[in-house]
């Protein structure tokens, strides 16, 4: 028997009215487009503290704050929240504040654009932009193509049964949808599209639209999956019933090592060196307006991951129907719970709300790529004077294209290993934190302390990931007196050592950079330097 | 009776009245006075400040060992029926950040980072990477 229409396209038709209506609101955002190279990449710094909120926690929240923290709960428990998500809520606020404010300021002042221009800057070393450029890419692209890929995979699940006859595949769970790589590519169209013409201020209205869909939908599909497993009158008593046949495993931690839980606090420490993060705090209007974000970002992650979590752990309880199986997959478990207890609306929405964590995080990364190639690359050795104001906005659009097109294709290979790569980005950038920290916190941080910081990351990070059969490994860990840690515990106290030691043994900053980036902006009462003459 | 001007105090000094004071020229008694006092109460305001922002950090610290809780690890209580303990823990670690860096930005918020309007308006700010 054919289907109904809307159970037949209902998905379909949802998620496709979704994408154009963040393409309105990306192309809408471009009317405010002042033309200048200043505008297109920082919005002119006229951020304000709300748009700044949004646009920093749908950044920091990738798929993984939907899909993979319903799917990593059913596989592991209700500890995953501590590990990744608790955890998050204290260290990406103390990043905010400790370094986030600081480079705004630091940023502000002397007008920069990216990280790379900051730390050239800070070390008195041009080269320095050379070793980071290839370090920040490589690990920023990775999580790219996670997002990437993750959006056809989601299209496809959701739409599965929409097109029997043309897109028939071997697997059920996905017969009939729209392929991957075309779900891939209405996926990079539409951030393309949005990032190209509306810059950074399109993205940060693009941001904020998507992360209130997506915390909307997360508690609604909480809602609903629990009032349909459940079947009972009130939403306590449903709750109730179906956290009862949880297994214990899944409401303690008894599974899980308490040192690689322990360890784990230093992989959000990342969030001090992502790129795209540098770039979003350079947008802000003011230092007052990181005060809401450093605030709410931990209340925002508890009403996400909260919700996701206990979906999870509800998969593995006894009142899952046996039929249809449940997915081997468990980033699949979110989509397929809402799949199979949900009807096409709130599937259609649901998914559009996966695409919006995605899409929140991919924007940022593609146009601070181009900022990156654009800026420390070719304006930097081309001659920034060569070069107008509009050629550069010119230059960075073409690379924000380029960027997607490569990824895009990428994207297309054969990617068995990329998932497992997301905690090795992490905690190359977390490694990367003492660099960033000491650059505004230590005077006698040198040039040469940070070569050894950055090349002692690189060396440690590529054992490490070899030993781990190249991310194949997904419980990998290194031991240390007989205690299980996570990887990024050894990268970063080796970058930190190294940092420290060689600083002390080589020749500190000129006074002219301890002066610029050490003075004090405006003493509290107008006052004046009396301790050097 | 005039004195030497005295040797300037080593680090930061945030406040003069008199642009003498820094033009080495003689400094008469009533004068060091008023150059010493403003001088001591920045200090103390200084120590007290830097108090506070220990105080901060061993919350942040605190709120850090907190959150490895080995108290709640193998505890498969459920609250209300239906959260798990160690979830709910977390949750609350969740809103116990909040908190804290809500009293972060309230009491150690860094007075060197903002910009006065004038300086916003004038657009200054950031033409030296430009040029």
């Amino acid at each position: 028997m054919q289907p109904a229409f809307h159970e037949q396209f209902g998905e379909l038709i949802i998620i496709g009215l979704y994408l154009m209506l963040l393409l309105g609101l990306g192309l809408s955002a471009s009317r405010f487009f002042k033309g200048t190279r200043k505008d297109y990449l920082l919005a002119s710094h006229s951020i304000g503290p709300f748009l700044l909120l949004m646009s920093l926690f749908g950044t920091t929240m990738t798929a993984f704050a939907l899909v993979g923290s319903s799917g990593e709960a059913f596989k592991a428990g209700i500890g995953v929240y501590g590990m990744l998500a608790s955890s998050s809520g204290i260290i990406h606020s103390l990043c905010f504040f400790l370094i986030g404010i600081k480079l705004w300021s630091l940023g502000r002042r002397h007008g920069y654009t990216t990280q790379i221009q900051f730390f050239r800057d800070r070390l008195e070393s041009d080269r320095i932009g050379l070793l980071l450029f290839p370090i920040l890419v490589g690990l920023v692209i990775p999580y790219l193509l996670i997002g990437v890929i993750a959006s056809g995979t989601v299209i496809q699940t959701m739409t599965s049964g929409a097109f029997p006859e043309l897109f028939r595949t071997d697997n059920p769970a996905t017969s009939g949808g729209v392929p991957n790589w075309l779900g891939s590519l209405a996926t990079c169209l539409v951030v393309l599209a949005y990032v190209f013409f509306g810059g950074m201020r399109g993205t940060a209205w693009a941001n904020a639209f998507q992360t209130i869909v997506f915390m909307v939908l997360g508690i609604l599909a909480f809602h609903v999956i629990a009032t349909r497993l459940g079947g009972e009158e009130t939403l306590l008593e449903n709750l109730r019933k179906v956290t009862a046949g949880v297994p214990e495993n899944k409401i303690t931690r008894i599974d899980m090592s308490k040192m690689k839980f322990f360890t784990y606090l230093l992989v959000p420490l990342s969030v001090g060196m992502f790129p795209h993060l540098f770039q979003h705090w350079l947008t802000a209007r003011s230092a007052s307006s990181f005060k809401l974000p450093i605030v709410a970002h931990p209340v925002f992650i508890m009403i996400v991951w909260v919700p996701c979590v206990l979906i999870g752990i509800w998969a593995a309880s006894d009142l899952i129907p046996a039929k249809p199986p449940l997915p081997s997959n468990p980033n699949a478990i979110l989509p397929f719970l809402v799949k199979t207890q949900t009807g096409p609306l709130l599937g259609g929405l649901l998914a559009a709300g996966i695409l919006a964590a995605i899409m929140s995080s991919l924007d940022s990364q593609f146009l601070c790529l181009g900022t990156i190639f654009s800026n420390d690359i070719v304006t930097h050795y081309y001659g920034r004077e060569r070069l107008s104001d509009r050629s550069q906005v010119i230059l960075a659009r073409v690379f924000i294209v380029a960027i997607v097109a490569i990824t895009y294709l990428l994207s297309l290979f054969p990617q068995r290993g990329v998932f497992g790569l997301g905690v090795w980005c992490f905690s190359g950038f977390a490694s990367l934190f003492p660099l960033v920290f000491a650059s505004l916190y230590w005077r006698r941080l040198s040039k040469a302390g940070a070569y050894a910081s950055i090349l002692t990351t690189i060396a440690v990070w590529s054992v490490l990931f070899w030993r781990s059969d190249f991310g194949g490994d997904r419980e990998y860990a290194v031991e240390i007196f007989g205690f299980e840690t996570m990887p990024v515990a050894t990268i970063f106290v080796c970058s930190l050592l190294a940092m420290i030691l060689v600083s002390l043994c080589s020749k500190p900053p000129s006074e002219k950079t301890l002066g610029k980036f050490f003075s004090t902006i405006s003493h509290p009462e107008g006052g004046l330097q009396m301790g050097r003459k | 009776m005039t004195i030497k001007n005295p040797a300037p105090p080593r680090g930061r000094v945030f406040f003069c009245y008199k642009p003498q004071a820094l033009s080495g020229a003689p400094l008469c008694e009533l004068q060091l006075a008023a150059y010493r006092v403003p001088y001591d109460v920045e200090k103390r305001s200084s120590g007290k400040r830097m108090m506070k922002k220990l105080c901060m950090w061993c919350c942040v610290a605190l709120l850090l060992i907190f959150h490895q809780d080995n108290w709640f690890w193998t505890d498969g209580t459920l609250v209300f029926g239906f959260l798990p303990i160690g979830l709910l823990y977390h949750a609350g670690i969740s809103l116990a950040a909040a908190g804290l860096w809500f009293t972060a930005i309230c009491v150690i918020w860094p007075k060197d980072v903002e910009y006065s309007e004038n300086e916003l308006a004038e657009g200054s700010l950031g033409k030296e990477a430009e040029l």
